[in-house]
Formats: C-alpha cells, sequence, structure tokens
C-alpha cells in the first residue's frame, strides 16, 4: 500500500463497517472487513474500537452465540453523526485531490 | 506457542493496566480467537505479534488520549511495528508528536503564553544576568511598585471615607426627620399649616435618611467584599507572573 491510512481515515473506515450492521457486529469480523480495503495487522483495531467506545460513538453489548458469549459492537447517533462528517470531509477532500490530479494531467497533455 | 499460553503472557503483560481496561482487551483477543476458528488459530497468534508486541499496542492505546494520529495500517506508530520502508515517515511523525505533547504542556502551565518557552532554555549565566538587571533596576520597579500599594490603600481609604459620610449623612437625616415629625405634630394644635408641613419634610428626611442607610449596607454587604476579592486577584496575577518571568 503507497498511501498511509491516518488515524481519522481509519476511524471512518470501522465507523462505516461497524454502521452497516444494524444488529452489531464483532471485532474479528470487523478486522476482516477492513482487510478487505486496506492492510492493517490483526491488533490494529482494538485500539481504535475502544478508543471509539471511550468517545461514544461505538456501544458494546454482550450476546450468547454458540455457547458463548461474544462482543458486538454497535454505532451510537454520535458515532453516525461522526461517520456523516467524515464522509462529508472526504468528499471535500477527494475532490479537492482529483482537481489536482486531473489537472496535472490536463497541462501534461498540452504541454506534450 | 498454543493459545492458551499466548493469553496467559497476555495477561501477565497487562497487570499493570487497570482491571476494567485488562479485562476488555482480554475477552476481546478471547473473542477474537474463538470467531478466527480452531484452524485459523495458530495463524492468527502468529500474526498479532509477540505477546509483548501486543501488550505494547493496547497499554498505547490506553495512554493515547483519543485523538492522537498514531494508528495506521501499519498499527501503532512509533512503535515496533513499523514498515521498513516507512521508517522515515515514521520519525517524521514522532518527532511531531512530541513537538505536540509539548505545546500542550506549555499551554497547560502558561495558559498558551508563548513567552513562557525561551525561559525554558535559559542557562546559569542568562539567569545571573536577569539577577543583576533585577537589583540595578530596583529603584524603578520599587517605585512602581510603591505607586501601585499607594493606589490600592488610596482606594480603600477613599471608599472607607465615602462609606463613614454616607452613614453619617444617613443616620443625621433620620434622627432630624424624626425630631421634625415630632415638632409638627406638637405645633399642629397651636399652628395647623406649619406643624403639618414639618411632619411632611420630616418624614421626606427620615425616608432618605433610610435609604442611605439601605446605601450604606448594601456597600458593606456586597461591593466593599467584591472589592476586596478584586485587589486579591490582581495581587495574586501579579506574583504569578512575577514567578513565572524569574
Amino acid at each position: 500500500m503507497v498511501f498511509n491510512t491516518g488515524a481519522a481515515l481509519l476511524d471512518a473506515i470501522v465507523l462505516a463497517v461497524v454502521s452497516h450492521e444494524q444488529e452489531g457486529t464483532y471485532g474479528y469480523k470487523i478486522t476482516q472487513e477492513v482487510r478487505l480495503v486496506i492492510e492493517i495487522s490483526e491488533s490494529t483495531l482494538y485500539p481504535v474500537l475502544r478508543r471509539l467506545q471511550k468517545d461514544e460513538c461505538l456501544e458494546i453489548y454482550d450476546m450468547e452465540c454458540a455457547g458463548r458469549n461474544r462482543r458486538y459492537y454497535r454505532i451510537t447517533e454520535k458515532g453516525r453523526a461522526q461517520l456523516n462528517l467524515y464522509i462529508s470531509e472526504w468528499y471535500r477532500y477527494s475532490a479537492k485531490l482529483n482537481s489536482i490530479f486531473e489537472g496535472d494531467i490536463r497541462r501534461e497533455v498540452t504541454n506534450g | 506457542m498454543d493459545r492458551a499460553e499466548f493469553m496467559r503472557r497476555l495477561s501477565d503483560l497487562l497487570q499493570d493496566v487497570p482491571p476494567a481496561e485488562r479485562e476488555e482487551a482480554l475477552q476481546y483477543y478471547n473473542d477474537y480467537l474463538d470467531d478466527a476458528g480452531v484452524g485459523n488459530e495458530a495463524g492468527v497468534i502468529a500474526s498479532l505479534g509477540t505477546p509483548e508486541e501486543l501488550a505494547r499496542t493496547i497499554k498505547a492505546g490506553l495512554t493515547d488520549g483519543g485523538n492522537g494520529g498514531e494508528f495506521t495500517e501499519a498499527g501503532f506508530q512509533g512503535y515496533e511495528r513499523r514498515d521498513k520502508n516507512q521508517i522515515m515517515s515514521t520519525d517524521w511523525k514522532q518527532d511531531e508528536r512530541q513537538g505536540g505533547t509539548q505545546d500542550g504542556a506549555k499551554e497547560g502551565t502558561f495558559g498558551g503564553n508563548p513567552g513562557g518557552q525561551p525561559g525554558k532554555s535559559m542557562s546559569g549565566g542568562q539567569i545571573a544576568l536577569m539577577a543583576i538587571l533585577l537589583v540595578l533596576t530596583s529603584p524603578v520597579w520599587i517605585g512602581i511598585l510603591g505607586g501601585l500599594l499607594g493606589c490600592v490603600i488610596g482606594l480603600f481609604g477613599g471608599m472607607l471615607g465615602l462609606f463613614f459620610a454616607f452613614l453619617a449623612v444617613g443616620v443625621v437625616f433620620s434622627v432630624v426627620g424624626v425630631c421634625l415629625v415630632i415638632g409638627g405634630i406638637a405645633a399642629i394644635f397651636g399652628a395647623p399649616l406649619a406643624g403639618l408641613s414639618l411632619v411632611g419634610v420630616g418624614l421626606i428626611l427620615t425616608s432618605l435618611g433610610l435609604l442611605f442607610t439601605c446605601l450604606m449596607v448594601w456597600m458593606v454587604g456586597s461591593v466593599i467584599p467584591a472589592l476586596f476579592r478584586g485587589c486579591v486577584n490582581l495581587c495574586s496575577r501579579l506574583f504569578h507572573r512575577g514567578g513565572a518571568k524569574a
């Protein structure tokens, strides 16, 4: 991976993954889904999930599953608001980058 | 290393974090390994790194405070889990982070006053120079301090004088008013018109006297204590700034 994923972007990705599950989802599944799009180690997400939980963007609950308790994460109202903020900021940011990239391409074409 | 040993060592390494955090982390990784399935257990344990690394990541997450920029897809930057091709950017990030926390600490103690910064790097010679300068300029600053003190004392004296004047006026008005009312009542039988006007003037004076007395009570009750508090605040601020400068 060429580009680093900073803390805010990682928060946004995790919030988005969790928000897609109405009933909440669990650590292993979140990690595997995030790993589909960016390369993270297996240990990266625990501090992120814990922090989002402390910031009240995520809430946890335990549910019985196959004879044991599994911890589930679910997005809160605050988390949803935060995610919407991240998404709108991301669109602004990526639109700016696209415009500068495409501008460069145009200049190269006209110079060439 | 098998799962039981991995979890036991992780648990040992987390002895010094708050019990709630420790339980939380242990439950998370226990769940994680359960959900990975028995077949994947060894692979997941291997990719979690050593228990030491994992414990460090967990602890770093606890002390991070919430909004640092240290988590990346490569794990927690500034620790060992950095990619070899990212060392440059990682080092830079770490420096930035240290600078950031130092700035934060300074902001806490000096209220964001940038003047606090050079004080930290002052050498012994500079301190001696400052002391000599302070002694040489003593006639000036002693004069200024004396003047300020004089102003404060003068202000207090003025307030006290005003207080006594109001009190005296209030008391005199009340006494005179009462006397006039009594005199007026006595005169009503001889000269009704003059007696009635005397009673009227006496009542006005009494009410004015009471008004002044009430004003005094209000001054004593709230204005003077407030003034005193203001003075104390001013003095403590002066003292504080002097302490920070030295």
